[in-house]
């Protein structure tokens, strides 16, 4: 969940979310079949073979857990993005070299991204397909030079030939630990003791009307 | 000493119970502007458990301090030989030990806590379920939203298939009638654990009949043969299900399989009613604008909920019973903003 890849205790886990953005047919699916290909048997129930995958990694002694989360890519199913991209600790944009427009949509997911949702979130823009380089479309500095413009870093892959997959992977997952470890000294800097473990009584006294109709239910129940 | 602790227990119980019992409201508050408070029922489990965590108390000083608390109270003590976590709840009125009911929470390996979350649902939620249900069905009955749900349904139905462009294959009458009954179940169920369960039970049936997905399409397909079904079923109440489920599944289940599917039936709601607003094929922005207002709205609240919750977060180290609350839990999950005819109130 969120920054809560962030964890309590001594042994952690890290547990995100990222999100799969990109048009219809720039491969993302494949993408990240080709990566979670060795099918993940998490807490949840029954994983649905589609578009929820999952992968456990681990990274220098930590545990990582990904919740990877596929979107519908069509133009008409643009404004669905924000309840599927809500809570993402990373999203991976996915364009393809041969098709010049679907570049032009990664950069209008940028561009939404952090508005919506900020510096928080680690942007990987990928360049799909480099199996048919022959037909590239978009330059590599292009590409490169505006991903690192928008603070987001750029990768090339092949899902065909699974070329560039598990280094996206990995290097998003580092960059997502230490967005959350920054965070986790963040807080530890900037929280005061006031708000400590009388919180629960709190909230009863901000409601007094409230408590008095619960008085009420406590004495017919 | 003693007496002095079990005074102070006492008072701090009887908070709890308030809490628990007032959750009903919490849920239901959107439009109140007066209100600081946009607490979940698990919002507040998480809030109280310095309260009713007493992990320091045996068997005897548990059941002096339940025995003179209303039923319903209860606390989480650990047993000092197995050391494990033991719910206590007083269950009957009598005072008699065998007013008391103790079971053991079951904490092994991939169970991660579900036994105490489902307890816990168990004492809060199913006493409140049907009031839950009450008051969000006359909030939805007062802003019009089931109303406006029930009419695009309808509207869909007649070449629901073209009308939304399904391209792959979908549940038969046979397979509709189970993901009816299922609904219906899941209506019937208190626990948002079991109704997500449930809710993964209808979309891996609409996914057997998607069969082999193509490539590049998957989401788009499945998400388009999920209106399908939704459509088909026509149960405008879905709407509070879901309500209800994005509002007290702990956080990590929303990241989780749970979350995504929840998120896809939600998403299919949004569709559905956009194709009833702006005619018979599938509009080229997708969403109408209301919809997109309401997202903004809950976009920013939930990014202040995050905050919050986050600073709340931090002051939870020393609760190491539900550390997978701790380890996911910077947000609340909330979902009614997206209905709330007022999200300004929200900001």
């Amino acid at each position: 969940m969120a920054s809560g890849g962030g964890a309590g205790g001594s042994n952690k886990t890290y547990s995100f979310k990222v999100v799969l953005l990109g048009e219809g047919c720039v491969g993302k699916t494949s993408l990240v079949l080709r990566y979670c290909e060795n099918k993940f048997n998490d807490k949840h129930i029954t994983t649905l073979q589609a578009s929820f995958l999952t992968k456990k990694l681990n990274i220098t002694g930590k545990r990582v857990n990904l919740a990877i989360w596929d979107t519908a890519g069509q133009e008409r199913f643009h404004a669905l993005g924000p309840i599927y991209y809500r809570d993402s600790n990373g999203a991976i944009l996915v364009y393809d070299i041969t098709d010049e427009d679907s570049f032009q949509k990664v950069k209008n997911w940028v561009k939404e991204l952090r508005k919506m949702l900020g510096n928080e979130i680690c942007l990987c823009i990928v360049g799909n397909k480099i199996d048919l380089e022959k037909e590239r479309h978009v330059s590599v500095e292009e590409a490169e030079g505006y991903a690192e413009s928008v603070g987001a870093k750029h990768y090339h892959t092949s899902a065909k030939l699974n070329k560039g997959i598990e280094e996206l992977f990995l290097d998003l997952c580092k960059r997502m630990m230490e967005t959350a470890q920054a965070e986790e000294r963040a807080k530890g800097n900037g929280v005061s003791q006031s708000t400590s473990s009388r919180r629960g009584v709190q909230i009863v006294d901000d409601e007094p009307q409230a408590a008095t109709v619960a008085g009420g239910c406590c004495s017919s129940g | 000493k003693i007496r002095k602790a079990h005074g102070c227990n006492k008072q701090i119980l009887v908070e709890t119970l308030n809490i628990n019992l007032k959750d009903g409201s919490g849920l239901i508050n959107r439009g109140d502007p007066g209100s600081q408070r946009n607490f979940s029922v698990l919002d507040r489990i998480l809030h109280t458990h310095p309260v009713w965590l007493q992990l320091s108390i045996n068997a005897e000083c548990a059941l002096y301090i339940l025995l003179r608390e209303p039923v319903g109270t209860f606390l989480v003590r650990k047993c000092s030989s197995s050391q494990r976590k033991v719910l206590c709840v007083r269950v009957a009125a009598e005072r008699a030990p065998s007013s008391i009911k103790e079971c053991f929470i079951c904490e092994e390996d991939s169970g991660e806590y579900l036994a105490l979350e489902k307890a816990l649902f168990g004492c809060v939620l199913k006493p409140l379920k049907a009031l839950l249900g009450q008051v969000l069905l006359s909030l939805h009955k007062q802003d019009g939203t089931t109303q406006r749900l029930a009419c695009s349904l309808l509207a869909c139905q007649p070449g629901a298939l073209e009308r939304l462009g399904v391209r792959v294959g979908v549940p038969d009458a046979r397979g509709l009638e189970r993901v009816k009954q299922k609904l219906a179940l899941m209506q019937r169920t208190h626990s948002p654990i079991d109704k997500v369960l449930l809710l993964l039970q209808v979309c891996k049936e609409v996914q057997k009949d998607a069969g082999a997905l193509r490539d590049g399409g998957d989401s788009e397909d499945f998400l388009l043969a999920l209106s399908y079904v939704v459509v088909m079923c026509n149960t405008p109440q879905i709407l509070l299900e879901v309500e209800y489920m994005m509002e007290l599944l702990e956080p990590s289940w929303l990241t989780g399989e749970g979350g995504y599917y929840l998120t896809s039936v939600y998403a299919s709601l949004c569709l559905i009613q956009s194709l009833e607003v702006e005619g018979s094929s599938p509009p080229p922005r997708g969403l109408t604008r209301e919809t997109q207002d309401r997202l903004r709205a809950w976009g920013r609240r939930r990014s202040l909920e995050a905050k919050s919750n986050r600073e709340r977060q931090q002051n939870q180290n020393q609760w190491n019973c539900t550390k997978r609350f701790q380890t996911h839990s910077p947000e609340t999950p909330c979902s009614h903003t997206f209905y709330s005819p007022e999200p300004d109130h929200h900001q």
